[in-house]
């Protein structure tokens, strides 16, 4: 896209942002509601982890060395508080929250002398307001703006969530709380009441190439019910900002690495735009059995599975199969001793590297993977045996405040970051690859 | 002497009441997002950064280029009965740097910032409830003229020797005290004393006066004088060995204090006509000017209309269309580089002298704001002005981006804030 371009796509999002907020001046004149004082309701919780590696082979990126025990035995902790201010005023609300917290994470592996990363780190949250339609107290649809956590799969612990926790070109996913933060205009309706929909228009503010737009919409049926279907498609970078980045053809100083020759003397150019699909079934097993020695959240059953860019590109994506991401998850009944037993499991048979800070639309062609200048070469040993994760969690409600959990998992591991951001590699590579952790939480 | 002990002794038993006082708390919220883009910056591809292999790049290209920052403040004002409050915030936001071609493709440009965005004790005495005088303490925002929406509000907005000009419609942040007084019917008067916390040498103290008079309504005559830096923490620095011009005998040392003067004339015609269904901001014209460093030195100030920046505006009626469509211009006549830092020395740097001659002289803003809902306010900036980009730590990155004549940005900013 040249410069005109960019420009048109900038001015037709700031004028759709234009559009959207000047439509509630309609539908709520100035004096709806004249003279309510705003409320305001304050929360927070703080929290505590413990984790220890039992088994990794992440790899020192010292030059020259392949360590590949330096993170088995090593721990880490966090100590973490979150303050959360909402406000309503007439059908408007808001809320900013910002956590602060004291880590201890991996070492940097690119520091040879490096053994732990110890800080500190305050960052936002969420900051958004959003405007209810019709009625303020069971509002027919709602617009929020900001910066808002998302997530429509409750259930999950560790793995899945892959619409709004996943890249295309190289496919990313992620592992850990289900919800997404997500920057822009979430727009949400029940029509019919039995079908809910959820229209995002979001800008990227956490990965390279930044501030691309994407368009996703989700459809529910039956939340809160003892079944739900789930289905989902997500336009990620559907309007770049920075084209020269997100489809990087045009980009000199890179040519002959990003751009892969797809035999025969095609060239293929690659781009990180890309379309996800999304489909989840949850199924309440209680719902067969009258029993109560079940806990709200015992015999729960959850898969998800995603399609991770539905076009195929000759060289590295030609196997659709390789871009689905697949879980399944239980909560297995314990007589009310547990708030919730989870076992969860997730395929996800991509050979390149799980690495959303990847800039370029080609996989990632480094140490972890060994060189794959030519596609056909295979990905080295990482690129097989990482296929399956793994995931069990425990909780307990001690008292109405305070919870406890633990868990045992091979999962998505990644850490933070100095500031709060993710780290962006993985440290975990194979099944047997493994981490413990137990945790405290006080809410407020 | 007396007047001060006085003062303390009417502060003291404000805060002494307070003790006795209960206590109320009033939270804020506020939730805002912006988006900029560089249609045209030839400065930008000046700036430096660092590559991901230590070694020093320019970007090359940033006419195109797009900011945008996201973030919340949240606050919690108590007051102590009838005449003390405190106020305090808090501001976190996700911001980027440039995304220009010649950044290495593995940086990620997401930046964190949080901070203390406002904290102050505040203290009304006299009579109740339209306490004639306001003392504040703390840290807090500054604005004088309400009508500006981007240019001018000089006095605090600059520094001298180098003179630097800032830009933008919030005001800004001092730490100090202030002293409001309405004693004198339709007379504004300002006293401040505060701290230098962003332009090195810090800790430096200030001492200003302001002055506004309304008359009729109709028009606002305001006059000020800083004495900027009129107590150096450390003389070394304020008087630095790399402020010195000229040779032997003839050497002359430039402080980097210095007095600064303004003046400001706002005319609101409204109340000579029947202005129908004109909004209130409506038609409104304004003008400011200052005086950055009352004192000429050789060889680098020697001129002093190169100290002088000058504006004025025109708020356009919109009919309650907008709440304000306001136009402004700037004219600062200076050869040197605008830039606060300038290595901390009074001579101007020399890369910067002189390189962009009278070309960068005239800055212009065009800004609309509307709120659309109580509470939901947007606001439009099409600018050639002293953008700068912001350092992460609540202050701004010394070099304006904006200097050339063909050179724009263009930005939408939205907020919710209760």
């Amino acid at each position: 896209m040249n410069g005109r371009g960019q420009t048109g796509s900038m001015l037709r999002t700031a004028a759709c942002l234009i559009a959207a907020t000047i439509a509630p001046a309609h539908a709520a004149p100035h004096d709806t509601a004249a003279g309510l004082a705003p409320s305001f309701r304050m929360s927070g919780d703080v929290s505590a982890e413990l984790s220890y590696v039992v088994n990794s082979s992440d790899t020192a990126l010292v030059p020259g060395s392949y360590e590949t025990t330096y993170l088995s035995g090593m721990r880490m902790s966090s100590l973490t508080g979150v303050l959360r201010l909402n406000g309503t005023y007439q059908k408007l609300d808001a809320e900013v929250s910002v956590v602060g917290a004291q880590l201890i994470m991996p070492p940097d592996p690119t520091r040879s002398t490096q053994r732990r990363n110890k800080y500190s780190f305050n960052r936002l949250l969420t900051a958004y307001g959003a405007y209810s339609f019709g009625d303020a107290d069971a509002p027919q649809a709602r617009l929020s703006i900001g910066y808002f956590p998302f997530s429509y799969s409750g259930q999950t612990r560790s793995l899945g969530s892959y619409l709004f926790r996943s890249g295309t070109y190289p496919g990313y996913v992620f592992s850990g709380d289900s919800t997404a933060y997500l920057a822009g205009l979430h727009f949400e309706t029940s029509l019919p009441g039995i079908l809910r929909h959820d229209l995002f228009l979001t800008t990227e503010v956490e990965w390279d190439p930044q501030y691309d737009v994407s368009l996703s919409y989700l459809a529910r049926i039956g939340v809160d019910k003892p079944f739900e279907f789930d289905a989902g498609v997500f336009f990620d970078r559907l309007v770049p900002v920075y084209s020269f980045k997100t489809s990087p053809e045009e980009l000199p100083h890179l040519n002959g690495t990003i751009i892969e020759a797809g035999g025969e003397g095609d060239t293929v150019y690659y781009t990180k735009q890309g379309v996800r699909l999304m489909g989840r079934f949850r199924a309440d097993l209680k719902h067969f059995f009258t029993s109560e020695r079940f806990s709200p959240q015992d015999l729960v059953v959850y898969t998800e599975a995603a399609l991770l860019g539905v076009k195929n590109y000759p060289g590295f994506y030609d196997d659709v199969t390789e871009r689905v991401p697949a879980m399944i998850g239980f909560n297995i009944p314990t007589a009310r001793i547990l708030d919730v037993l989870s076992v969860e499991l997730e395929y996800y048979g991509s050979p390149w590297r799980n690495d959303p800070s990847h800039a370029r639309p080609k996989p990632y062609e480094n140490y972890a993977y060994e060189t794959i200048t030519y596609a056909s070469e295979g990905t080295g040993w990482r690129g097989t045996r990482n296929d399956y994760k793994w995931h069990v969690y425990a909780q307990r409600t001690l008292l109405t405040h305070i919870t406890v959990s633990a868990r045992v998992a091979s999962d998505h591991l990644r850490g933070l970051t100095s500031d709060g951001s993710i780290y962006p590699y993985e440290r975990l590579h194979g099944y047997d690859e493994w981490y413990w952790s137990i945790g405290a939480r006080v809410s407020f | 002497m007396r007047s001060v002990l006085c003062l303390c002794a009417t502060i003291l038993g404000a805060t002494a009441a307070a003790g006795r006082a209960e206590v109320s708390f009033k939270p804020h919220v506020e939730v805002y997002h912006s988006v900029l883009r560089i249609e045209e910056s030839n400065e930008a591809s000046q700036i430096e950064f660092m590559n991901r292999t230590g070694d020093v790049s320019y970007y090359s290209d940033n006419s195109g280029a797009v900011i945008q920052s996201l973030g919340g403040r949240l606050g919690l004002s108590a007051r102590f009965g009838a005449r003390l409050s405190a106020t305090f915030t808090y501001d976190n936001h996700i911001w980027h740097v440039f995304q220009g071609r010649d950044m290495p493709v593995y940086d990620n440009t997401e930046k964190i910032a949080g901070g203390v965005h406002e904290g102050y004790l505040k203290v009304a005495l006299g009579p109740m409830p339209a306490a004639p005088v306001v003392l504040r303490l703390g840290y807090f925002n500054m604005r004088y003229a309400p009508e500006v929406m981007n240019l001018g509000e000089y006095l605090f907005r600059t520094g001298v020797y180098p003179g630097y000009v800032l830009s933008g419609g919030e005001g800004i942040e001092l730490l100090g005290a202030h002293v409001q007084t309405t004693i004198v019917p339709h007379l504004t008067q300002d006293l401040l004393f505060t701290s230098e916390i962003n332009i090195f040498p810090a800790y430096d103290y200030s001492l200003s006066y302001l002055a506004r008079v309304d008359i009729l309504n109709i028009a606002e005559i305001g006059a000020g004088a800083m004495l900027y830096r009129v107590v150096s923490v450390r003389e070394e620095n304020t008087y630095n060995a790399l402020s010195y011009v000229g040779d032997g005998a003839d050497t002359t040392r430039i402080p980097l204090s210095g007095n600064k003067l303004m003046g400001r004339l706002v005319i609101d015609p409204k109340p000579l006509f029947n202005p129908g269904r004109m909004g209130p901001e409506d038609l409104k014209l304004y003008c400011e000017a200052a005086l950055l460093g009352t004192k000429d030195y050789p060889e680098m100030y020697e001129d002093i209309r190169e100290r002088v920046p000058v504006m004025a505006g025109v708020h356009v009626p919109m009919f309650n269309l907008l709440d304000v469509l306001a136009v402004e211009v700037e004219w600062y006549g200076t050869p040197h580089g605008c830039n606060p830092e300038n290595s901390a020395t009074a001579v101007p740097l020399v890369q910067e002298q002189f390189r962009y001659g009278d070309r960068d002289d005239w800055k212009w803003a065009v800004t609309a704001t509307r709120e659309i809902v109580d509470g939901f306010e947007v606001t439009a900036r099409a600018a050639r002005d002293h953008l700068r980009m912001e350092d992460g730590n609540g202050w701004y990155q010394p070099r304006e981006l904006m200097k050339l004549p063909g050179d724009w940005y263009w930005s939408v900013r939205s907020s919710i804030r209760f």
